[in-house]
Formats: C-alpha cells, structure tokens, sequence
C-alpha cells in the first residue's frame, strides 16, 4: 500500500480509539466524582490525563490525515477513496501467499498462547506447537530454501531437543515453574 | 569510597559463578545480536525474565548488561558478512563492512569492528563514572513539574528521532504508550482506569511482555514470509595487526565517535542506530579521500561500531540518574534493575551509591569479554548466520511465551505479550517506530503522577510551573520543539517576515 494510503488509515484508526478514550476519560471523571472518592476537581482527577491524551490522539491523527491529503484538489473525495482503496488491498491480500503464511502463523500463535498454554503441560505443548509450526513453514516455505528440506524426522528431532532444553534451562537451572 | 566501591564490583565479577555468567550472556547476546531479527532489546528482555529468579541480584545484573553489550556488538558480523545487520543499531557497519567482506576482508572487518565496539563501550564507562553523579546532583532539584515535562520531553525526542521524517507519527507512538500506562489501579488515588472490573487489568500493564510483543513478535510473523536465503560471505584472516593499525591510525575518530554515542545515548529513547549512523557522518564529513566510503573504508566501520557500542553508556546514564532510559534497551534493563531491587533515579546515588561503580566495572568486563568470545569463537559462532530463520523463530516464539509469563508467573502477561505483538505488526506495517511507544509506557505512570501531584499542590493552579526556571526551560523546549516539527514555527516566521 502506498505511504500516504496508510497513513489515511492510521489516522481513521487513531482518530476512532483517541475519541473512545476521550469519551472513556470524562466517563472516569464523572464516576471519580462520586463516593468513595468524590474528587470534583478536574486538575486533580484521575481521569484528567488520560482526557488529554485522548484529546492530543484526536488531534495528531487528524494532522496525519491533513498531511496525508496535503496537496490534493478535493480532499475529501481522494480521502473517501483511500479508504475505499484500503479495503479492496485488504481483500486482494487473502489471494497472496506471503500474507495467508503469516495469517496462519499468528493464528497458529494465537492458539498455543491463548488455548495451550496452561492447558496443556508446557512440555507436550510446546513439542507439539513446534513441530506444527515448522511442519506449517516446511509447505509453506519457497522451493529449494532450507526449511522446506528440512524432513519430518529432523523437524520432530529440533522441535523435541529445543522444548527439552527450554524445560531444563529454566525448570531445572533457574528453578522457575513454566506454565 | 569510589576505590572501595570499584574494587568490590571488581571482586564481585571475578568470582566464578559470576565469571561464568557473564561470559555465558556475553555469548548469548553476541548470538542474539547477530541474528537478524533478534534485537538487543528482546535479548534483554528475554534474559530479564530468566534472571527473575537467580538468587544474588548482582549475578543477574551482570549478566543482564554482558547480554546487552554482547548483542549490540555482535550486530557487525551479520552486517559484515551478510550485508543484514543483525541489530539496527549495526545498520551503519554494513556500508563498508559488507564490501570489505566482498573484497576478501571479512576477517579484518570483524576484527575492526569489534575492536571499535570495545572500545566504545570502555570510553563510555568513562562518562557513566564522571556525569552520572552530576546528573543526579542536577536532577536532585526536580519536582513534580520538572519529572512530569522531562517525560513529555523524553517522548517528544525520542518521536522527532526515531520517526524519520514524520515526527507526528513518533509521537503519536509515545502517546499511545503513554495511555498503555494508564491502564489498571492509578498510583495516586487507587481509582481503576481503562480496566473493566478485570483484576488483572487492574493490577496494569507489565513492561516486558509489552516489550518482547512490540520488537519480538513481528520480526518472528516477517520470517514466515517468503523469501531468498541470504549467502554468507567466507569469514578471512583477522589479520590483526593492520587491524590495530588501522584503529591506532583513526584514534581521534574513535574518541569523536565515543562522544557522539554517549551525546546520543542520553537522549531519552533514542537508541544505538542513530549513535552509529551520526558517528559514521561525523567520519565521512571530516575525513580526507572519503570517495571510499560506502565502498569498504575501514573507517566507516570504526566510526559507526565505536558511535553505537558508546551509546551503551550514554543510554545507561539517565537511566541511573534519573529514571529515564536513554534507549529502548535501557528501557527493559531499567525495568530489570527495579526487579531486582534496585531504584534508579536521583536518589541513587544516596540510597545505593556502590550501583553506579558496580555497573561501571560490569560494562569493562563485559566488553573485553565480548572482545576476546567475538574474535576467539568467531569461527563457530558466524555459522549461526547459516541457521534458517523459519526453523529457528518457532523456538524464538516460544522462548518469548516463557519470557513474558516469568515475570508474574501469570498467563495474562503470555496474552498482553500477543496483543502487543499484533499492535508491534501493525505498526512495522505503517511504519510508525516503536521507541517512542516503550518509552511512553515507562514514563506513562510518572508524567501523571507527577502532573496530578504538582496540581494537587498548588491546588489545581498552573502558575507555579512558571516560577520554577527548569520547567519553564523544558516547557519552552517542548513547544519549539512541536511548532518546528509541525511546521508551525516556519509558518510564523514567514508570517513575521511579511508583516515587517
């Protein structure tokens, strides 16, 4: 995507979360307010900080908008189809294989932080996340690069021999208990 | 005193189980260091949780700053060799160390290289020793409004130089750290923010899993990309005397390049690779014949070594004396020296005043350790280069899962980790620097307690900030600092300009 692309972008995407923590913050200040803290002052209020980081979010990505359409006639309608731009590119990206490979990483991440860890013993789960993200990058991988040569065998081997030292480094060596 | 204190940190280091640390982290930092895609910061931060529950706290600081000047250094072999510097901060090395590898010089090149980075890292400790204590002094005459605009400052420097050329875009960085930090319990009135009734929101957002998330996660999902595998170059002859030679030759870019990284280092947030690239300038702009630079000048590699191995100390200094790092690795050490019972800041120097000399003594050690492990094991340590990165990352990930959650021994921490990581992706994707943003989580707490204090002080008025003369410097700092990025302060000029 083009650098001014994603900088309309990120700006819509700071412009939405710098407003929500706006709103978020006077929210605190209101609930500040009230017992058991009743702090009606709003230099002194908990939510003050927060209230002007929120504001300056806002008003930086509205600068990195205006910067981004610096130079264009009509502003608002290259603006509305940069946007437009951006999803299509976001579509366009499941058709190519270096992103659906990382898709599907960060998915296969996803599960092994979020479902695995603490499941399953940290030993067989970090074994077998091994072995299914090095299996993954193996196909994944372009022809004739060293991963993809990489035979089953030799990945169970690397994906045994590496949980096993993390387990005795840290279980063992450091005396911590790993999930 | 100063002896007593320096001989203690020297007997400390010397004892075996410290010895061995040290030469261990070293090691590891070197490696790490020369992976493409593992970062000083992510060795530190790794290492940070694995020292948790080391027993002597001096052992794990040890080996916390051996891994940090063994994985700054250990950057020039990638960048030697492979022409991909394994750290940012050896990004500068590559112009002419790649070439020299290209023209059968490899060996000399490394030699070159890891001399300078020594070197660097000792003159730095020299300014650790001398300026630490005088900056602590100084800062000893900080109050609140002065600690919360020397946040606002560290975050509108670090933006403006980490940024290239869109400094909106690093303050934005450092702004959205700054609110990570205001997630969970605030430290003045106890009242829960951003936290949704979650008792582990609550209880707020650990620096090391945001940290391992925002520099780890996204150089491990870029290496599931496709892509060809890089060719390493033959590693020659050190041939060390013209090494020597050459080094004794450009002594006074050597000191030049010292000053510029320990000047660099200091700057809050701005780290090793702009100390490197502003050495390897200063070289160029004042040496004679530099039509060979870029073409495999050996000076080049001098300079950008010494200049971002200097940058060690410098970052270190305001971290000692006044809680502020000086880069993102100094980020996670600062936060490592608090978990192990240590309070940087300006009372330093009072509280624990054997600190600064025992981190002085560690840095010497740790890079004539680095010296003789980067020359003496060069031959087996290059063929890591060798290793593909798609085999190696999985492992990477995993180490990065057991670092997050050894801080609080809490699975939070592993999800925290993975959220930061997707945000890390996001913003290597937009091309918004992630400095900025760990520097705002460090300083986030102490600019809004800082603020909030001042203002309870003085009972909500802002006018006392314009009776004390340090903050109205930092204020006026500050300001001219966002008009000229913004182009304001250009825009008022030619406004004055016209009117006259």
């Amino acid at each position: 995507m083009d650098e001014k692309i994603k900088d309309t972008v990120f700006g819509v995407v700071l412009f939405a979360l710098g407003s929500y923590v706006a709103a978020e913050s006077v929210l605190m200040i209101g609930r500040a307010a009230n017992p058991p803290l009743r702090i009606r002052q709003l230099s002194v209020s908990p939510g003050l900080f927060p209230l002007v980081l929120g504001l300056l979010l806002v008003l930086f990505s509205v600068l990195l908008i205006a910067g981004s359409l610096k130079g264009n006639e009509k502003p608002l309608s290259v603006f509305a189809d940069r946007l437009k731009t951006s999803f299509s590119a976001m579509r366009a990206a499941f058709g190519n294989n270096d992103f659906l490979s990382m898709l599907i990483g960060v998915v296969m991440m996803f599960v092994y932080c979020f479902f695995v860890v603490g499941n399953i013993p940290f030993w067989g789960g970090a074994v077998g996340f091994l072995v299914a993200m090095m299996v993954f990058l193996r196909f994944a991988g372009p022809a004739g690069c060293s991963a993809r040569a990489a035979n089953l065998g030799v990945i169970v081997l690397t994906a045994l021999v590496s949980a096993s030292l993390v387990v005795f480094l840290f279980e063992k060596i450091f005396k911590t208990v790993l999930p | 005193m100063t002896f007593q204190y320096l001989l203690d940190a020297c007997l400390n280091v010397l004892s075996p189980a410290n010895f061995l640390m040290l030469a261990a982290a070293v090691l590891a930092g070197l490696i790490m260091g020369m992976l493409p895609g593992l970062s000083a910061t992510m060795a530190i931060a790794l290492l940070t949780g694995l020292t948790y529950n080391v027993g002597d706290h001096q052992t794990a600081i040890i080996a916390l700053l051996g891994v940090y000047v063994g994985a700054i250094s250990g950057g020039c072999q990638s960048a030697i060799l492979l022409n991909i510097p394994g750290t940012p901060a050896s990004a500068a090395t590559a112009l002419d160390g790649f070439p020299m590898a290209r023209q059968g010089n490899g060996g000399l090149a490394i030699f070159i290289a890891t001399t300078a980075s020594c070197l660097g890292t000792i003159l730095s400790v020299i300014f650790v020793l001398t300026l630490t204590p005088l900056l602590t002094s100084f800062a000893l005459k900080f109050a609140s409004w002065e600690f919360f605009f020397l946040s606002i400052f560290g975050i509108l420097i670090c933006g403006t130089l980490t940024a290239r050329g869109n400094a909106l875009k690093g303050w934005i960085s450092g702004i959205c750290g700054l609110l990570t930090a205001q997630i969970g319990l605030d430290t003045v009135d106890t009242f829960a923010r951003f936290s949704y009734g979650n008792v582990n929101m609550m209880s707020g957002i650990q620096l090391i899993p945001v940290m391992i998330g925002l520099f780890g996660f996204p150089e491990i999902v870029k290496a599931f990309k496709s892509g060809s595998e890089a060719k390493v170059l033959q590693l020659t002859s050190f041939n060390i005397l013209k090494g020597f030679r050459i080094v004794r030759d450009n002594i006074v870019g050597v000191v030049r390049s010292a000053f510029i990284g320990v000047g660099v280092g200091i700057i809050p947030g701005v780290g090793e690779d702009v100390g490197g690239w502003l050495s390897y300038w200063a070289m160029k702009a004042s040496g004679r014949n530099t039509d060979g630079f870029g073409k495999g000048d050996p000076r080049g590699i001098v300079a950008a070594e010494t200049g971002n191995n200097a940058c060690v100390g410098g970052a270190i200094i305001p971290v000692l004396s006044l809680a502020v790092p000086g880069s993102a690795p100094a980020a996670v050490l600062m936060a490592a020296f608090f978990m192990h019972n240590y309070r940087p800041g300006p009372l330093l120097m009072t509280e624990s005043p054997e600190f600064l000399y025992n981190v002085a003594v560690y840095l010497v050690f740790a890079s004539v350790l680095m010296w003789l492990i980067a020359l003496g094991m060069a031959r087996v340590t290059v063929r890591v280069l060798t290793v593909n990165k798609k085999l190696l990352m999985p492992v990477v990930f995993l180490l990065c899962v057991v670092g997050a959650y050894l801080i609080n021994y809490n699975l939070f921490d592993v999800k925290v980790m993975f959220f930061f990581g997707l945000i890390g992706l996001a913003m290597s994707y937009m091309n918004v620097p992630a400095a900025p943003f760990i520097l705002g989580v460090v300083l986030g707490s102490m600019a809004d307690s800082n603020l909030r204090r001042a203002l309870r002080l003085s009972d909500g008025s802002f006018l006392p900030l314009f009776e004390r003369p340090i903050s109205v410097a930092f204020l006026i700092v500050c300001v001219l600092m966002i008009l000229s990025q913004t182009g304001l302060l250009a825009w008022l000029r030619g406004k004055v300009k016209r009117e006259r």
